[in-house]
C-alpha cells in the first residue's frame, strides 16, 4: 500500500459519532508494512489522516498491506486480527486502544459517482 | 465442578486438578491449566515407580495455592509407606508445582519419578462443544526448557516447562531418579508458563509478566489489603460471618484484570466455564457488592463503556450503544468462529449498566465518573429506544441476528428452553421478558436523576420521567395476567402473554415498575408454595408444565435471583418476607461451606432437609458469591440518603445481631448495626440460626 492509496482510504473513513475522548485525542501511528515500508498517520480531532512527523509514533502497527486495507475498510476487526497474530501492536496500550475504538465507530463512505 | 476436583485461580488464569494434583483432561473433565480461554496443560500426571500415588489430604492455602499430600501405595494396609509426597501448587503468572519427596525411614531409598505432560491448546468452546483442533502441535527442547506449542497460521501459543532439578526428558515426560538418604528429602520447583506468542511479540503494549517471586509477594500483600479494606462483619450467627468471609475471598479470586485497565479489576463470571468478562454478571455482581467494594463497580462501568457497541454487526449482535454480553480471547474467537470479540447478545446489560451508574454515584458521590460516562449513558439510552425496541411496541425485546452463533435467550435466564408458557410450549421470538422492562423503567428514572444532577440537562430528565411513567402504565396493562394475578414472564413474538409463573416477578418489585395494587399479589406468589421451596424462590413455579427442580432456569433456585427478590420485597415494604428470603439463602450457604453455588435444586425443603446441589453449577460464581452481601444490605436496610447512610434493620428474631463496620461511601466510612426483633410468625423457616 502506498501513501497515496492509504490517504485515499483514510479520506473516505467517516465517524459520525465518537466518544469525547477520541474527539479530543491526538495520537500518532506508524503502519509498518511488508517489505519494510512504513506509513505515518495521525488521529486528530476525530479524523485519521496521513501525516509525516519527526516525532516518534505512540503506537506501531505491523501487518501486511492487505491486512491494513482490510482493517481500515472494516472487513477485518483490529482486535481479532491482533488476536490471530496477523497484526502486531507496539507502543502504548492507550494508543492501540484508541485506534481500535476509532475503527469500530468509523466506516468507509462509498465513493460518489 | 465436582468435589473430586481442586481449583485454584488468579485473575485470567486457573488450574483444575484432581485430588492428587494431577491433570488428566478428557472430553468430560474440564481439567487443565487455562489462561485467556485456552488450555495450556491438558496432562500433568505424576507417577512414583510407575504407579500413581494415593491421596492423603488437600490443604487450601489460598485461592491461588493448594497443597496435596500423597503417599505411594504399598499394596496392603498392613505396611506403612516409608515415603510421602507433597505437591504445592500455585497459580500466579502461570502455574508452578513445588514437589517434595520425603523419606521417613532409616534406610536410603531410590525412587523413579515421572511426570507425563501434554498441552492440547484447546479453546474452551472446543472443550464444551467437543471440537477438533485445526492447527498443528509441536514440541522442542530449548536450553533446559520443554516447549509444547501450537500454531495455526500466525496464531501461536506455547507452554514452557522448566524444573529446578534437571530432569531426563523423554518425549513429553520429565523423569527424575531420586536418591533419598535416611530421613532425607528431595524437592524440585516445576514451573509452567503459558505463552501467548502473539501477545509476547507486542510486549511493549500488553506485556504484564514480571518477576514471579516478587510479584507473588506483592499479590499476597494485595490480597491481605483487599481483606482488610472490606467492611468488617460480625454477628451472633457465626456461620453468617464465615459466609461473608468466603464471599470476600471468592470475590478476590474472581477478580479479572482487563488489559485495558491493568490497575483495576472487574468480577469474572465464574469457574470454570465463565472466567471471562460478562456484561450482565459483572454488572449484577457490582450492584450486589457496592456497599462493600465499590471499586469493582467503577472498573466495571469504565470497562463496559470502552467496549460499548459502536456499529451494526449481525455476527456479534452488536448495535450502537449496546453493552456487551461476553468477551473472550481464545482461538475460536480470534478466527471469528465464535462472535465473542466481544459478543453483544444480552438485552438487559444496557439498562443494568445505567442502573449501576446511578447506584454507584448514590453510594460513592463520584460525579466525575458520571460526567465521564455521560456519552456512554446517552448512547445506552438511545439503544433502549432505537434498537432494543425492535418493533416499536415500546418494549425491549430480543432475537439473535445470526442463528448459527447467537444466543437464543438474551435475558438472564439464557438457556434455550427457559422462556415457556405455563403449558410448557416455547415462546416465539422475539421475546420481551418482563424483568427487562422493569430494568428499563428503573434505568430511565435513575438517568433522570443523573440528568438533573451531574449532566445538568433538565429537559432530558423530564423526557425520561415521562417515558418511564408511560412504560409503567403500559406494562401493568400488557403484562398483567388478571386471572392468576401475576405478571407474564414475557410477551412473545405475537405479543401474547407467556404465562409461566416465575421468579422474574421479584425483579419487577425491585425495579419499581409494579403498580401499588398489584404488589401484594406478586408477594403472595413469591412466598407461596409453588415458588418458594423453603430454601429460596424457584426460577419457575412448581405445577407449570416445564417445571423441573433440577432444570437450569425452570425450577432451580438461584442465589443471585433471590438476593434481588429480597431487595425488591424490602423496597416494597415487605420486611418480613425479605428477611425470610434472605434467611433461607444464608442458611443454604451454610450447607455449601459458606460458598453459595450458581444454582441449587428446587426440591421442597420439607422433602430434602438440605439444599440439593445442581450438578453442573459453577462455583465460585460471581453473582452467587456476592449474593450474601446484598442480602446483608437488605437485612440491615442500608440505603444512601443524601450524604448519609441510612440503616433500618429488619432482622428476624433468630439472628441476635449483625454489625458491619467501616462501610465506605460518600459519608467516608460508616457503621451499621441491627438486632433480631422481627418475628416471622407464620413465615418462620423453623431456622437453626
Amino acid at each position: 500500500m502506498t501513501g497515496a492509496a492509504l490517504a485515499a482510504v483514510l479520506d473516505r473513513l467517516r465517524a459520525e459519532v465518537l466518544p469525547p475522548k477520541l474527539q479530543s485525542s491526538k495520537i500518532r501511528y506508524r503502519f509498518r508494512l511488508d517489505r519494510g515500508d512504513s506509513l505515518d498517520v495521525v488521529l486528530d480531532r476525530g479524523r485519521l489522516s496521513v501525516a509525516e512527523s519527526p516525532e516518534p509514533p505512540d503506537c506501531v502497527v505491523e501487518c501486511t498491506s492487505e491486512e491494513l486495507e482490510a482493517v481500515l475498510s472494516g472487513r477485518h476487526n483490529l482486535l481479532t486480527t491482533f488476536m490471530r497474530g496477523d497484526a502486531r501492536l507496539l507502543g502504548t496500550l492507550a494508543a492501540a486502544k484508541s485506534l481500535y475504538s476509532y475503527l469500530r465507530y468509523a466506516h468507509v463512505e462509498e465513493s460518489k459517482g | 465442578m465436582t468435589m473430586e476436583t481442586v481449583s485454584i485461580l488468579d485473575g485470567n488464569t486457573f488450574v483444575v486438578t484432581d485430588r492428587r494434583g494431577d491433570i488428566d483432561a478428557s472430553p468430560t473433565e474440564a481439567q487443565g491449566l487455562f489462561e485467556d480461554d485456552t488450555r495450556y496443560l491438558s496432562k500433568w500426571l505424576l507417577l512414583i515407580d510407575d504407579r500413581r500415588p494415593n491421596i492423603l489430604s488437600i490443604e487450601d492455602l489460598n485461592y491461588f495455592e493448594a497443597q496435596h499430600f500423597l503417599v505411594p501405595g504399598t499394596g496392603t494396609i498392613y505396611v506403612d509407606s516409608p515415603l510421602s509426597i507433597v505437591r504445592r501448587h500455585r497459580v500466579y503468572q502461570g502455574f508452578s508445582e513445588h514437589l517434595t519427596v520425603m523419606n521417613h525411614s532409616g534406610e536410603p531409598k531410590e525412587v523413579r519419578l515421572r511426570l507425563a505432560i501434554d498441552a492440547d491448546f484447546a479453546d474452551l468452546f472446543e472443550i464444551k462443544d467437543k471440537l477438533a483442533k485445526k492447527g498443528t502441535l509441536y514440541r522442542r527442547m530449548e536450553d533446559r526448557k520443554l516447549v509444547l506449542g501450537y500454531r495455526r497460521d500466525a496464531f501461536c501459543r506455547e507452554t514452557w516447562i522448566t524444573s529446578s532439578q534437571p530432569p531426563e526428558v523423554d518425549g513429553n515426560e520429565l523423569r527424575f531418579h531420586v536418591s533419598l538418604p535416611p530421613h532425607g528429602e528431595w524437592s524440585t520447583q516445576l514451573r509452567v508458563e503459558s505463552i501467548d506468542v502473539n501477545l509476547r511479540a507486542s510486549g511493549a503494549v500488553l506485556g504484564r509478566k514480571k518477576d514471579v517471586e516478587s510479584d507473588h509477594r506483592v499479590r499476597l500483600e494485595e490480597v491481605e489489603k483487599w481483606r482488610q479494606a472490606a467492611p468488617k462483619l460480625t454477628s451472633s450467627w457465626r456461620s453468617l460471618e464465615r459466609t461473608y468471609q468466603r464471599s470476600i475471598e471468592d470475590l478476590a479470586a474472581l477478580r479479572f484484570y482487563p488489559y485495558l485497565f491493568p490497575n483495576g479489576a472487574v468480577p469474572a463470571a465464574g469457574l470454570p466455564w465463565f472466567m471471562a468478562i460478562f456484561g450482565r454478571d459483572s454488572l449484577i455482581t457490582s450492584l450486589q457488592s457496592i456497599p462493600f467494594m465499590p471499586d469493582l463497580s467503577r472498573t466495571t462501568l469504565m470497562l463496559l463503556s470502552e467496549h460499548q457497541g459502536a456499529r451494526l454487526d449481525d455476527f456479534r449482535d452488536e448495535e450502537p450503544g449496546k453493552i456487551l454480553h461476553e468477551l473472550r480471547r481464545g482461538e475460536m474467537t480470534a478466527f471469528e468462529e465464535r462472535p465473542h470479540s466481544p459478543y453483544f447478545g444480552s438485552a438487559d446489560s444496557t439498562p443494568l449498566f445505567l442502573i449501576l451508574l446511578d447506584e454507584y454515584e448514590r453510594w460513592s458521590g463520584d460525579a466525575s465518573l458520571v460526567r465521564e460516562l455521560e456519552f456512554a449513558a446517552r448512547r445506552a439510552l438511545e439503544w433502549i429506544d432505537r434498537y432494543g425496541d425492535r418493533d416499536g411496541d415500546g418494549y425491549v425485546e430480543y432475537e439473535r441476528r445470526r442463528p448459527e452463533t447467537g444466543l437464543d435467550n438474551q435475558c438472564w435466564k439464557d438457556s434455550w428452553d427457559s422462556i415457556r408458557f405455563a403449558d410448557g410450549r416455547l415462546a416465539r421470538l422475539p421475546r420481551a421478558t418482563c424483568e427487562i422492562q422493569g430494568y428499563v423503567y428503573d434505568a430511565k428514572l435513575r438517568c433522570a436523576r443523573l440528568a438533573r444532577g451531574p449532566w445538568k440537562d433538565s429537559a432530558l430528565a423530564e423526557r425520561l420521567e415521562r417515558e418511564a411513567a408511560d412504560l409503567k402504565q403500559r406494562f401493568n396493562r400488557d403484562f398483567w395476567i388478571e386471572k392468576g394475578r401475576y405478571f407474564a414472564l414475557a410477551l412473545d413474538g405475537d405479543k401474547k402473554q407467556v404465562d409461566a409463573l416465575t421468579s422474574n416477578i421479584g425483579h419487577l418489585l425491585w425495579s419499581g415498575i409494579v403498580e401499588d395494587d398489584k404488589i401484594d399479589a406478586c408477594v403472595q406468589h413469591l412466598m407461596g408454595d409453588r415458588l418458594f421451596s423453603g430454601w429460596g424462590v424457584r426460577t419457575m413455579a412448581e405445577g407449570d408444565a416445564a417445571y423441573n427442580p433440577i432444570g437450569y432456569h425452570v425450577g432451580t433456585v438461584w442465589p443471585h435471583d433471590n438476593s434481588i427478590i429480597a431487595w425488591g420485597l424490602r423496597r416494597c415494604g415487605y420486611r418480613k418476607e425479605a428477611a425470610k428470603v434472605a434467611l433461607s439463602m444464608l442458611e443454604a450457604a451454610t450447607y455449601f461451606h459458606g460458598r453459595l453455588p450458581e444454582a441449587f435444586a428446587g426440591y421442597p425443603r420439607a422433602m430434602t432437609g438440605w439444599p440439593v446441589e445442581y450438578p453442573t453449577a459453577c462455583s465460585p460464581q460471581a453473582w452467587a458469591t456476592a449474593a450474601p452481601m446484598l442480602l446483608c444490605r437488605t437485612l440491615l436496610g442500608l440505603e444512601p440518603v443524601g450524604g448519609q447512610l441510612l440503616v433500618d434493620a429488619a432482622l428476624p428474631e433468630g439472628i441476635e445481631r449483625i454489625e458491619i463496620l467501616d462501610i465506605p461511601g460518600r459519608w467516608g466510612q460508616a457503621d451499621a448495626f441491627g438486632r433480631g426483633r422481627l418475628s416471622l410468625g407464620s413465615l418462620s423457616l423453623g431456622t437453626a440460626v
